[in-house]
């Protein structure tokens, strides 16, 4: 790229030859592209991208006319404003719902590239839906205010009857207080969850409930997931929730939430939901109390430790199942979404993927069950949406369909809002899929077959574990940091396994893997070498 | 084999192209880059030296000289340019008058430098530094000492820069400042460039021949050229100009220099390294950064640092004090003073010759120890000549305000992008790549960086600052990015102030608070067609946001620009709104313009109180106000003195009302337009909706009881207090007409509520309820229908709150089934007879 402009103007137009500048500047090119061979020749193995095994295909992707923190904040001019904060399956149609309170049908979202998709307005005059879930010829949806059932009686696709199915939580008016969902549990049992109140102020007192001994006050229910009967009582199941945006059962039908790091949230979580678990907000036990609570009696709790040490000193405290390291797996964890495809979305069958809202990405998620409590690992999966992931919805064909927004955070990705879908190449990346807790360490299984020497050679790994401060102030940082020694590495006969012993293994810490050095049979890297285990347990044998 | 190579360079190749050579030649001495090792090359070094003692190389490059004082050297500016832009006023002092004058710019800091750039390329490049980086201004250092020791002193110095860590930018992902993790490692080459080309790269750099902008667009010039088919001779006589084209900054070989990770952050904030700031930061986000790095490195390898060994590094470092490196550079380990040398005034010159110290050739005895060699041209030569003999024999003489201006001016290259008094400017070449975001036509002044003349007049000295801080955009439209010129922002500002006093006719514009109102409205009559105000735009504009005007631009400039603005802004898109000194708004101040001009002033002064202008202010609310047309509309919403449950209905005839279904109840009616969806639709902080009309409240309007006897009523329950039957909101339900009604239920009765508006404009209210019972009891369900101030006209009907105007009035359609309670309350009593009761009340307002 270096050259020279010496030639001087000279007389006008269709007088003029090639001028020695733009030759000079074609030298250099050519001189640059012979001089890229040596390197690529050196380094023979390919760096392995993401998009190689899944790629992304826009269906509709549109910027802002303002910034997303805008004050007044303004869509495109044109075109829907589909800020995504719900899907569903309708026959080959994506049922969408979007922030403004509407459910619109798509078609021809299956298309590559998507060239004939049509719009079709379901319903609308829903108060900021963040969930929608098909229940046999109607929908369901949870407003601001209540759970609510959209149903088309003249079949006509456009909704007649917008049913409350349940109501009663606390509303103060404070702009943080999203409802979730809802989503299906195994057992058919419908699920919400409800963001805490943040800022709260003179206005919003006359609604709120406070806890007698911790004095803490927020609406009733606020930091809580509950469930729904089937005659629309609500049962409150579990509490201690900041901003429970994403919500979803694995395969064996268990329900699970994520958290989004904030006070008393170290960094972002995934929790088993299950009755009189407590997560860490404390401000949810304002309503700790109230008649139908499963977690009364509490009258003091821990701050300013580490986690493992309130857990201790709290027995209604239950561990993530996964703790989602700052940065490294995200920085605010949105939906989850189990695949369900039987492998038609890649190796990665029954798996948890969870998206990612700051970082434009999804990260993906082991669990296992070690003494009959959930735990695992997770890993980075692929990035590069064009907003923030807010919904993930998997498709009939295996793919699954990203719901974007990012109005009021930001994001990375050059646009605010739409619908991208993410579709597995065919190709299997070389990754590690599973991640397990052994008795001396953890057992690796990768997608596939590994090059034994680098595999079973220990510096092919570092390992280091960390908690986090259990605290009133935003976040935290990794805390009681340690370094951990591989003391073996074991390659399994079909290299699809590596059992690594590991000293210093430290309950309810979170152990980070980075395993560089192992490459493929083509001398590859892995696609991700790095996996975070929350080790709440050691298995025993 | 180096002789050979260089007895071919063809003669007919410019000299300023014999830079190319150095690639083949580099190649044959270390071949590819994987099997390079300078502790193996070490005989092909030596090789390698001996011609670069030969070789003539290529002059450093100084963009300033080479623009404006090739053609003039015996003119003292240019060497005064050359001065500090090569660093000889390192070493050799100046006159105390003439110091930050000619302040050298400085080299780059060393400390870490081996972390960040390549091992083998910084020992090459000490080596040879005219041929590794053709154009570079850093001169030989290695020349005092034999040729055969110059490879180990290269290494040695290769191995202690890379001691220590390089100053790096903080890059911290945040919520509100995404950054991906590893983001060095994702760039994006097509974006890069896409970047490069566009946000101002090419100003200095050389653009890829094969680039093609996304729409050529033309200058004025440009186009008047091909319109006319001008030649040289015609547009002599026209009396135009075409920028001349300009030589290019050289980049060098880059990726034989960086890596991606260090190009990305070097890109991210290059002063950190580089703290003369001619290399200014073109504020890249991160991930930007990346893109750049990775289309000018568009196959990255890995880092390999200088091999380094104790005895080595302590080499490096003892030459490090030895060459006098630090006279221009620095490093964290090295705190020595650095030497200096002859004061610039007491150098001889012989018979136009330069003394052979520093400029020297190879041919020549060698230099002392820390004397480096330029390789100057001989016009540069020249001109240093005569800054250092204007030095010798001018003592006295201060140099002017407008002197130290162009000097700075040509230090940071400004005149890259800006002219000013007819000088520098985007050249020919150049043009193309300067455009405007989704080439909305603005004309050039919508993309390429504006004139500087008299800009000290027009902007304040804070403004100014600001803006060389790299905070000041208010051209949101150009794809081209001021930089940040930090460190120079308070001197330059001052400079453009006093060079500029009183370019611009001295005149006061009085603020008066009384005023704004007018000159608000005389924004609507022209200026907010192309200007945002507040972000606030009507639909399409693209303009500069006149929100903080008043803080930036002093008030004679805005007088003056307004009056006239072609004569301060060739070819500008502003008109005039005062054609011959008269306006257009003859209505106002009797068509005055001065008093014209100080109103708006008076209300940009007070943007931040004061409500946007009317257009504005309508077409801000316009998107979003919903208006029913053929069928109602609906929107839940936290509604302004009903609920955070509420749901609001406007009808196409004008009315409205919001059923709040948290206390299950109508909370109010009005008349007029509907609501604004914007707090609900799109608003993070949600506030209130607010009806758009004249209201009809409905204080208390809601069952209040059931059983054969009317309920008393407690005195004084508050607004908010629920019903005291236990009511269960069901939702609603559309009908054909997409009306909505209301669904409730009560024990074993649903009731259902329909408010829909009447052929005589009025709205009518009807209540049905159904017990699901087979069998079902007679009983009485009590409706409160309004509880204030209600002054019964008849039976079933009555005036609300009579101190209105115009009154509200009740009727319920089945008389017998009203009553009147105390305290201003009037009841309907739904009788209901085999599971079925109903009523219909009508309001009017």
């Amino acid at each position: 790229m270096v050259t020279t402009h010496q030639q001087t103007p000279h007389a006008g137009a269709g007088r003029r030859r090639p001028s020695p500048t733009w030759l000079a500047v074609a030298i250099v090119l050519l001189a640059a592209a012979t001089d890229a061979r040596p390197s690529a020749a050196a380094d023979p193995v390919q760096k392995p991208r993401e998009d190689d095994y899944y790629r992304l295909i826009s269906i509709a992707t549109s910027p802002a006319s303002t910034g997303s923190r805008s004050k007044f904040w303004k869509p495109a001019p044109n075109g829907l404003t589909l800020e995504v904060s719900g899907m569903d399956l309708l026959d080959d149609r994506l049922a969408v719902a979007i922030r403004k309170g509407e459910v619109w049908l798509l078609s021809g979202v299956y298309e590559d590239p998507p060239e004939h998709v049509r719009y079709h307005r379901f319903a609308n005059a829903l108060h900021e839906p963040l969930g929608l879930l098909r229940d046999g010829d109607s929908f369901l949806t949870v407003q601001r205010t209540e759970l609510t059932r959209l149903i088309d009686r003249d079949g006509d696709d456009v909704c007649d009857e917008y049913l409350t199915e349940a109501k009663g939580w606390g509303v103060t008016g404070n702009y943080h207080e999203y409802a979730y969902g809802p989503k299906r549990d195994g057992e058919g049992n419908l699920w919400l969850t409800l963001n805490i109140g943040l800022g709260l102020k003179s206005e919003h007192q006359r609604f709120l409930t406070t806890h007698p001994q911790l004095k803490v006050s927020q609406a009733p229910w606020r930091g809580w997931g509950l469930r729904v009967g089937a005659d629309g009582e609500l049962e409150p199941m579990c509490a201690g929730m900041r901003s429970p945006s994403g919500l979803g059962a694995n395969l064996a039908g268990d329900m699970f939430y994520t958290d989004q790091q904030g006070n008393w949230v170290g960094t972002n979580t995934l929790h088993h939901m299950r009755k009189g678990a407590f997560f860490h907000h404390i401000e949810a036990l304002a309503s700790a109390e109230l008649p139908s609570s499963p977690l009364k009696g509490i009258t003091s709790v821990p701050s300013g430790v580490p986690f493992p040490e309130a857990l201790k000193q709290m027995p209604q405290l239950k561990a993530p199942a996964v703790w989602l390291p700052y940065k490294k797996v995200g920085q605010s964890a949105t939906d989850i979404m189990v695949d369900a495809s039987n492998g038609k979305f890649g190796p990665f069958a029954g798996q948890l993927f969870v998206g990612e809202f700051t970082l434009s990405s999804v990260n993906r998620v082991f669990l296992e069950q070690v003494d009959g409590e959930y735990q695992g690992a997770c890993f980075p999966f692929r990035e590069g949406f064009a907003s923030a992931v807010l919904r993930l919805t998997q498709g009939k064909d295996g793919s699954v369909f990203a719901g974007l927004t990012n109005r009021g955070w930001s994001s990375l990705g050059a646009a605010s809002y739409g619908l991208q879908r993410l579709v597995w190449t065919g190709r299997t990346p070389l990754e590690i899929r599973e991640m397990r807790a052994r008795p001396a360490g953890f057992e690796l299984t990768f997608t596939k077959p590994v090059d034994a020497k680098s595999a079973g050679d220990i510096t092919s790994y570092r390992m280091r574990s960390h908690t986090y401060l259990f605290q009133p102030q935003y976040g935290s940082d990794e805390i009681l940091a340690r370094d951990l020694e591989i003391q073996s590495a074991e390659v399994s006969a079909d290299r699809l396994k590596v059992t690594l012993t590991v000293a210093g293994l430290r309950p309810y810490f979170v152990h980070e893997l980075r395993a560089d050095g192992v490459r493929g049979d083509a001398g590859e890297p892995l696609l991700h070498a790095d996996a975070y285990y929350t080790l709440n347990r050691i298995p025993a044998k | 084999m180096t002789r050979v190579i260089c007895k071919t360079i063809p003669a007919d190749v410019r000299r300023h192209d014999r830079r190319f050579l150095w690639r083949p030649w580099k190649l044959a001495i270390f071949g590819n880059r994987s099997s390079r090792n300078p502790l193996q090359v070490a005989p092909l070094l030596l090789l390698l030296t001996v011609c670069a003692a030969r070789a003539e190389g290529v002059e450093p490059f100084v963009a300033g000289f080479d623009r404006f004082h090739l053609g003039s050297p015996n003119e003292p500016s240019g060497g005064d340019l050359l001065l500090t832009e090569l660093n000889c006023t390192a070493c050799h002092g100046v006159p105390s008058e003439h110091q930050t004058r000619l302040a050298p710019k400085l080299a780059p800091v060393l400390t870490g430098a081996g972390k960040r750039l390549r091992g083998d390329w910084i020992a090459s490049y000490l080596l040879a530094p005219h041929e590794v980086k053709a154009g570079g201004t850093m001169p030989r250092v290695l020349e005092s000492m034999p040729a055969s020791e110059r490879p180990e002193a290269a290494r040695a110095l290769a191995a202690f820069l890379a001691e220590g860590d390089f100053p790096e930018p903080e890059v911290v992902s945040t919520a509100a400042f995404p950054v991906a993790v590893s983001f060095w490692l994702k760039g994006d080459s097509t974006r890069g460039r896409e970047l490069y080309h566009r946000v101002g790269c090419v100003a200095c750099h050389d653009p890829d021949a094969a680039f093609q902008p996304d729409k050529v667009v033309l200058s004025e010039l440009e186009k008047k050229i091909k319109q006319f088919d001008l030649d040289d001779e015609d547009l002599k006589e026209l009396g135009l100009t075409l920028p001349q084209p300009i030589r290019s900054v050289p980049h060098g070989d880059l990726p034989a220099k960086y890596t991606r990770h260090s190009l990305t952050l070097f890109l991210l904030d290059p002063t950190l390294v580089r703290p003369g700031g001619r290399m200014p930061s073109l504020k890249l986000l991160p991930h930007e950064a990346a893109d750049i790095a990775a289309y000018l490195l568009p196959n990255d390898s890995a880092h390999a640092a200088a091999a380094k060994t104790p005895e080595l590094v302590q080499r490096g470092k003892a030459l490090f004090a030895e060459l006098n490196c630090g006279a221009c550079h620095t490093h964290q380990a090295v705190t020595s003073k650095p030497r200096s040398a002859k004061p610039l005034a007491e150098l001889t010159f012989s018979d136009g010759k330069m003394p052979r110290g520093c400029l020297g050739s190879g041919a020549e005895p060698a230099p002392a120890p820390g004397q480096p060699r330029f390789n100057l041209s001989q016009p540069q030569q020249t001109a240093l000549q005569s800054a250092a003999a204007r030095l010798a024999q001018v003592r006295t003489d201060a140099p002017s305000t407008e002197d130290m201006l162009r000097l700075t001016m040509e230090q940071l290259n400004c005149l890259a992008c800006h002219q000013r008094d007819s000088r520098g400017g985007v050249g020919p070449r150049r043009w193309q790549f300067f455009e405007t975001v989704n080439h909305v036509d603005l004309g050039d002044e919508g993309r390429i960086p504006p004139p500087l003349d008299h800009v000290g007049g027009k902007l304040k000295q804070k403004w100014l600052e600001t803006v060389f801080r790299g905070k000041g955009d208010v051209r949101t439209h150009f794809h081209a990015r001021m930089p940040v010129f930090a460190q120079h922002a308070t001197q330059l500002a001052k400079l453009l102030r006093t060079a500029d006093q009183g370019s611009i006719p001295a005149h006061s514009l009085e603020l008066n608070p009384r005023h704004t109102e007018i000159g608000r409205a005389l924004l609507d009559t022209g200026c907010v067609q192309c200007h945002s105000i507040r972000g606030e735009s009507l639909p399409g504009v693209l303009g500069v946001d006149l929100t903080d005007v008043t803080q930036r631009v002093e008030p004679e400039w805005f007088r003056a620009f307004l009056l006239n603005p072609a004569e301060w802004k060739k070819n500008t898109r502003m008109p005039t709104f005062f054609p011959k000194g008269k306006s257009t708004r003859q209505d106002i101040f009797d068509g005055d313009p001065e008093p014209q001009i100080a109103a708006l002033w008076s209300y940009l002064a007070d943007i931040e109180k004061q409500p946007l202008p009317d257009k504005l202010e309508q077409g801000k609310e316009h998107n979003f106000n919903l208006k029913p047309t053929d069928e109602p509309i609906v929107l839940r919403t936290f509604m302004e003195n009903s609920s955070y449950h509420a749901i609001a209905v406007g009808f196409p005839e004008g009315l409205s009302y919001v059923f709040d279904a948290n206390l299950i109840r109508t909370s109010y009616m009005w008349k007029g337009g509907f609501v604004n969806a914007h707090s609900t639709w799109f608003d993070r902080f949600t506030p209130l909706t607010r009806p758009h009309g004249v209201v009809f409240p409905l204080p208390r309007t809601t069952f209040v009881g059931k059983g054969d006897e009317a309920p008393k009523l407690t005195a004084g329950a508050p607004r908010g207090t629920p019903s005291p039957l236990d009511l269960k909101f069901r939702g609603y339900r559309l009908d054909k007409l997409r009306v909505p009604t209301m669904l409730y239920q009560h024990e074993t009765y649903d009731i259902e509520e329909r408010l829909a508006p009447t052929e005589d404009g009025h709205l009518r209210r009807r209540i049905q309820i159904r017990d699901r019972r087979e069998s079902s009891p007679p009983t009485t369900f009590w409706l409160a229908i309004a509880s204030q101030l209600i002054r019964p006209v008849a039976q079933g009907e009555a005036l609300l709150n009579p101190s209105w105007s115009p009154t509200g009035r009740v009727r319920v359609k089945d008389r017998e089934q009203a009553t009147y309670g105390r305290r201003g309350v009037m009841m309907v009593g739904i009788r209901v007879i085999d599971g079925k009761g109903e009523t219909e009340v009508t309001y009017e307002w």
